[in-house]
């Protein structure tokens, strides 16, 4: 039998999908049929040693010796025993086709009940668990349009997909960027551009061979022409941009606040004499896992992530209002002195792409310059209407960050590369480098590509580098300003989102970040740790280990599982699908189903689904 | 003029005692052969059978191999995997029976070869107390003394009961029952 679903949870049909539950028993079918081959091959041997067993006992009856009778003994023990097994294989026949033909009343059921639920949003899980069904063992498709999409839940990534395209999961995506911005904004782990630098010291040209960081080399000298040149000249400029700010605040400046940095890279035509420019905004800088790190002042952070996605859903901001990356970059523009009116194109990679996303559709960038490109990796700008700027995107195919903002409905890339292969998802392709190998070993990669092409239409060559880094902190600042503040802004952020929440915390008070000592937060914190184990944890805990024992499903109890025996004809039935009077079902609307028309106890396989309250 | 000793000695050497028993010894012989091919070939059979068993032990654990998971599955994989055993008991019950059978075969070979010898043995021996007789000048009337003298009765019925085992007669009828 075919399992490919494994549902531990609710699966619903999306709007417009339908969602068709498919057993398939070819296999128990099959199964059936060979054990009944079996049990004739057992038959007919037991039958060919019939005769044999005359002549045995015909030897015997010559042979003085024991061996004779010896020999009868073990012949009519075998016989004995193959006629148990001839007899328990057909039972295991029956009981085979039995639990086959279960499986299509089961599928009858489940597709009955979901087609009488219509276009309410039913939980498959509860369709399923409403007649004690396994549901491990379905197979589930869902369609649209008569196209199968999968429901599979392995196949996370259509599933996200699929999510994703409904309207109010859109919503929801962009009202979840919205708070969790305002949230990163109240706890002060994101915040305005407070200072910026040019890395001078430490960088070298963007395209000498001869610099330290050992990336492929790129095409030197002359702009990317492919989407396989463009990701690993991403690739470059993304490690680089991060390496020498670093290295030069770090090492150099000996500071304390982090700094991230944008590289602005000037192309010029040998035969015109103009130069354009690109900008490049990395990706996010940093550890996920290392705590200490938040609020210390980087502009491309894991917690300004939020901030670039919801700048994306609202473009009409000012500069002012926009996250400091984008700040950032247009005060980069200014230093690096691109004249007014220059061409330039956006580039960025994860966040950075949305950020260059931002900056490419920012009214106030495009009345100053000629925003003629823009490339994105791996970044979730896809569907972004972004102001008809010529926007080639690559992305990995498992890449699974994309997918975290919702499309725009009839956007599309102007080029649109998708790199790599797998139906999967894997965090590890959404780097630069695995997106960059990757890329490279697309096909359909190498292609020229019409975005860079228009850009870069002329002789044109590398010219000067430039890296700024900007820092959302006090530059500097110590390291125990630095943690205080992100202490106290946590607590007043806290306090904060209780009171938008209308809620009461037991322990903290809203009161000015100013005046509250960490070392207090921290002792309260523990406090209330320990305050959600006791009141929450410990009683749930003693619950579920107090009623386990007396919860079962069909046959099946949850704490001393009891395995159905297939010869045991007396209970007439395989356990599935196996009448449960332990579970009760609630439809969504008690006026569109009545009450349960089956008898407790008994599965109902015609009729209508169960009431609320229905017990099956 | 010939006497009725010379007559009787002439006899005996002529074999008129173990010509008899040389044709029942070698049918005895060729019985027990027989016997033998038989049994070897129950054995055979019966071999085959665990042969049979073998490849249905390997169709069920193979009808096992396909992807089941629930509970009915489970169980499904258990009762086959417990016929199985069972299988694998009805096997070594059928090798052991075939060793039986060919030993048992040998055993009732053995009896019969070993009456054809007595059978053989008993011919010649009165064979030579028939020759014995050539010796003795007496009148007709004397050779009854002389030939139990001799042993030449005893030695006949020696003679005629082996031939006569029941063995005989039983091997020979459960051949022909089996068209062997």
């Amino acid at each position: 039998m075919s399992v490919e679903t494994t549902l531990g949870r609710a699966v619903q049909a999306p709007r417009g999908y339908q969602v068709q539950i498919k057993v398939d028993t070819t296999q128990v079918f099959e199964a059936s049929r060979t054990l009944d081959s079996l049990m004739e091959r057992y038959r007919g041997v037991n039958e060919r040693l019939v005769p044999l067993m005359a002549q045995v006992s015909a030897l015997a009856a010559l042979d003085s010796s024991v061996a004779g009778s010896a020999a009868q003994g073990s012949l009519a023990t075998a016989m004995g025993k193959l006629f148990v097994l001839v007899e328990s294989t057909r039972l295991l026949v029956w009981a085979v086709g039995q639990a086959a033909t279960a499986y299509e009343q089961a599928e009858a059921r489940a597709n009955q009940l979901l087609a009488e639920y219509g276009n309410v949003a039913v939980p498959v899980f509860d369709a399923l668990s409403a007649f004690g069904y396994n549901p491990e063992t379905l197979n589930i498709t869902m369609t649209k349009d008569g196209v199968k999409v999968s429901a599979d839940p392995k196949s996370v990534r259509a599933r996200l997909d699929v999510w994703l395209e409904q309207q109010e999961n859109q919503e929801g995506m962009k009202r979840a960027t919205g708070f969790l911005a305002k949230a990163a904004e109240i706890t002060g782990l994101t915040g305005d551009l407070k200072a910026y630098t040019e890395v001078q010291e430490t960088a070298p040209d963007y395209l000498d061979p001869a610099n330290p960081i050992p990336l492929p080399p790129p095409p030197v000298g002359a702009p990317p022409r492919t989407s396989a040149e463009a990701s690993r000249w991403i690739h470059r400029g993304h490690e680089y941009a991060h390496q020498a700010t670093d290295t030069y605040t770090r090492d150099h400046l000996g500071l304390s606040t982090e700094w991230d940095g944008i590289l602005i890279q000037e192309y010029t035509d040998q035969t015109t004499g103009e130069t354009i420019y690109t900008v490049l905004i990395p990706g996010t800088d940093g550890d996920p896992l290392d705590v200490g790190s938040y609020g210390n002042g980087g502009t491309l952070s894991w917690e300004s992530n939020p901030a670039a996605a919801d700048h994306l859903n609202n473009p009409g901001r000012t500069p002012a209002d926009s996250p400091a990356a984008v700040q950032l970059a247009l005060q980069a523009l200014q230093v690096a002195g691109v004249p007014e009116g220059a061409r330039i194109g956006f580039v960025g990679y994860s966040q950075g792409g949305m950020i260059a996303a931002a900056l490419a559709k920012n009214p106030a960038v495009r009345s100053r310059y000629r925003v003629d490109m823009l490339v994105t990796q791996n970044t979730p700008v896809h569907g972004q209407d972004l102001g008809g700027t010529p926007h080639l995107d690559i992305t990995h195919q498992q890449d699974p960050i994309h997918r975290l903002q919702p499309n725009h409905p009839g956007y599309q890339p102007t080029e649109q590369v998708w790199v790599g292969e797998g139906d999967g998802m894997d965090i590890d392709d959404h780097s630069a480098h695995a997106t960059a190998d990757a890329a490279w070993g697309t096909e359909a990669a190498h292609e020229q590509s019409r975005v860079l092409g228009d850009f870069f239409d002329g002789d044109y060559v590398a010219g000067e580098t430039h890296v700024y880094a900007g820092t959302t902190r006090d530059p500097y600042a110590s390291e125990s300003d630095l943690e205080f503040h992100k202490v106290a802004g946590l607590a007043n952020g806290a306090n904060a989102v209780a009171q938008e929440a209308n809620i009461r915390l037991p322990y903290l008070h809203a009161v000015p970040s100013a005046h509250i000592n960490p070392n207090d937060v921290l002792y309260t914190a523990d406090r209330g740790i320990q305050y959600v184990d006791e009141t929450l944890i410990q009683p749930a805990d003693r619950w579920v280990a107090e009623h386990l024992p007396d919860i079962t499903i069909g046959d099946f109890n949850l704490q001393d599982p009891i395995i159905w025996d297939p010869l045991n004809r007396g209970t007439g039935k395989p356990p599935i699908p196996m009448p449960d009077d332990g579970i009760t079902y609630y439809s969504p609307d008690p006026q569109l189903f009545g009450e349960p028309t089956g008898a407790s106890g008994e599965p109902e396989l015609a009729g209508a689904p169960g009431g609320v309250g229905g017990n099956f | 003029m010939a006497t009725t000793f010379d007559i009787l000695a002439a006899a005996g050497r002529a074999g008129l005692g173990s010509e008899g028993a040389a044709s029942a010894s070698a049918s005895a012989s060729g019985m027990a052969q027989r016997v033998r091919e038989w049994a070897q070939s129950v054995a055979v059979q019966v071999e085959a059978e665990c042969q049979e068993l073998v490849e249905i032990a390997g169709a069920s654990v193979r009808c096992t191999e396909m992807t089941w998971e629930s509970v009915s599955g489970d169980a499904f994989r258990v009762k086959v995997h417990d016929d199985v055993v069972e299988n694998v008991a009805v096997r070594e019950y059928l090798g052991d029976g075939a060793v039986q059978v060919r030993a048992s075969g040998e055993a009732v070979a053995g009896a019969l070869d070993a009456l054809a010898v007595l059978i053989g043995g008993a011919g010649a021996a009165l064979d030579t107390a028939l020759m014995s007789l050539g010796s003795i000048e007496d009148v007709l009337d004397d050779v009854v003394v002389h030939a139990e003298r001799v042993g030449a009765f005893a030695l006949k019925s020696a003679l005629t009961a082996h031939m006569s085992d029941p063995l005989l007669a039983q091997a020979g009828g459960t051949l022909a029952s089996f068209g062997r």
